[in-house]
């Protein structure tokens, strides 16, 4: 009886690992190798992991209240401090889209436009780019981080043929807008235009 | 025929005499203060932002009830098994020991569903009155992962109480259970990072790992947010690890609970 018991638990273990091999596509393997990291970066990854573990159910309401937070940065117009809750929140809520669209354009609309010089401003911008670059490696599946990160490239940056990738891999994905073939279509005009 | 009857009989009457002992053991008593300190928490923050109120809300909500539900489901399935006299008093009339534990079982899931009901109808009258609020599939979504991870929590607990010797232990194994499962994610996406290993340890891994459910899988994200099918899709998503576990869990604690006195 025992073994027949461990002999079902371990088929359907075998079921169930099958089922999770199969989800995982081959861009998210690719992306995979091209991770190379330093110790110093492991630490930290170590020290991200066990902060969300820790906080578990916890993680939302306190990214909601560090939100707060951005808000009164953002009224004082303390940009640094307003880029570093955003990173912290994104981690806090990885999965959760509307925080890095959110922070996205907090950074590469609000803060790139109030500080002074170009510099700055592009910083605010790259900043920007990495949290939904790191949103889109943690959420591959979502349409509008790929569309938020075309806008970014089109908008604040102007690198049409990124913006297109971006938008094409949008369009592609489930749940994603009609505008975006319209989007894509642009940034091809755009591209030959300047050709 | 006849022996089916009986059984869903016996089942009833054990979910209903739990649920009605933990009534009286004043147990909502706790619910309506708690309730009403999270949905106040929700709405302040939400009153005091410049944006996404909503967002705020239904964070700040979703996540504070899911561990209370969490926590909920770990106390009272923990104390469930060990009251001695109304087992034997219960198998001398003819009640199996796999039936009083899915009866036991039920009770505790249908205080589950009672305390999300009761959370749900708060929602409900908060929408009345806070035109900017409106109860969305995300939200009903969201607490629907959290009464999942509590009844999978729950099954989790009835299974170790089958072998535990006091409440107490059961309540520690279950919380590390619960942090681990928390764990799941961050620690895999860590290994993405400083992988690739060979598959062979990969596969090793997450076969020793397969025990305890990632809770990040009932979490409801909010990205998926459109059409009703598309919602519907997101919640069969969450059902299926449900129903694996659940019966693993089930199954294993019901043999236990068998052996527990031969």
């Amino acid at each position: 009886m025992k073994s027949l018991l461990l002999f079902i638990f371990l088929f359907f273990q075998g079921v169930w690992l099958s089922f999770s091999q199969a989800s995982v596509n081959q861009e998210e393997s690719a992306r995979r190798n091209d991770h190379a990291l330093s110790a110093e970066k492991m630490l930290l990854h170590i020290g991200e992991s066990t902060v969300l573990t820790l906080f578990s159910d916890l993680r939302a309401p306190l990214a909601a209240f560090l939100w707060l937070e951005v808000e009164s940065s953002w009224e004082e117009q303390q940009w640094e401090k307003m880029s570093r809750l955003l990173e912290l929140i994104v981690k806090l809520q990885p999965h959760n889209i509307t925080y890095y669209t959110m922070a996205a354009w907090e950074l590469a609309w609000n803060a790139s436009s109030a500080v002074s010089s170009q510099e700055e401003s592009l910083f605010y911008i790259q900043v920007a780019q990495r949290i939904l670059e790191q949103g889109i490696s943690k959420n591959p599946r979502s349409s509008s981080l790929y569309e938020c990160l075309g806008i970014l490239l089109r908008d604040r940056l102007g690198d049409h043929q990124r913006a297109a990738i971006a938008f094409s891999r949008a369009a592609a994905l489930p749940g994603a807008h009609q505008y975006l073939k319209q989007f894509l279509l642009d940034e091809i005009n755009a591209l030959s235009n300047h050709r | 025929m006849e022996k089916i009857f009986r059984f869903f009989k016996h089942l009833r009457v054990l979910a209903t005499m739990t649920l009605r002992e933990l009534i009286d053991e004043k147990i909502f008593l706790l619910f309506f203060p708690l309730i009403f300190l999270f949905l106040g928490i929700g709405f302040f923050l939400a009153m005091i932002s410049l944006q996404e109120k909503e967002l705020l809300f239904r964070e700040t909500v979703s996540g504070l009830f899911s561990l209370f539900l969490s926590l909920l489901a770990i106390v009272v399935s923990a104390t469930q098994c060990h009251a001695r006299s109304e087992k034997i008093f219960l198998f001398s009339r003819g009640i199996a020991r796999w039936e009083y534990f899915l009866g036991k079982l039920m009770g505790v899931i249908l205080l589950l569903l009672v305390a999300s009901g009761l959370f749900v109808i708060n929602l409900l009258f908060i929408q009345l009155y806070w035109h900017d609020f409106s109860l969305k599939f995300l939200f009903l979504r969201s607490l629907a992962g959290s009464l999942l991870q509590a009844s999978l929590l729950a099954t989790m607990t009835f299974c170790i109480a089958t072998t535990a010797r006091s409440s107490l232990f059961t309540m520690v194994t279950m919380l590390f259970v619960y942090f681990i499962g928390h764990a799941s994610l961050p620690l895999q996406e860590l290994a993405e990072q400083v992988g690739p290993f060979p598959s062979w340890i990969e596969k090793g891994i997450k076969i020793l790992w397969l025990p305890i459910p990632s809770w990040s899988l009932f979490q409801a994200h909010d990205d998926a947010v459109g059409s009703m099918m598309q919602e519907l899709t997101m919640l069969s998503e969450m059902l299926k690890p449900f129903g694996f576990y659940v019966a693993i869990y089930t199954i294993l604690g019901c043999w236990m609970f068998e052996r527990e006195e031969r």
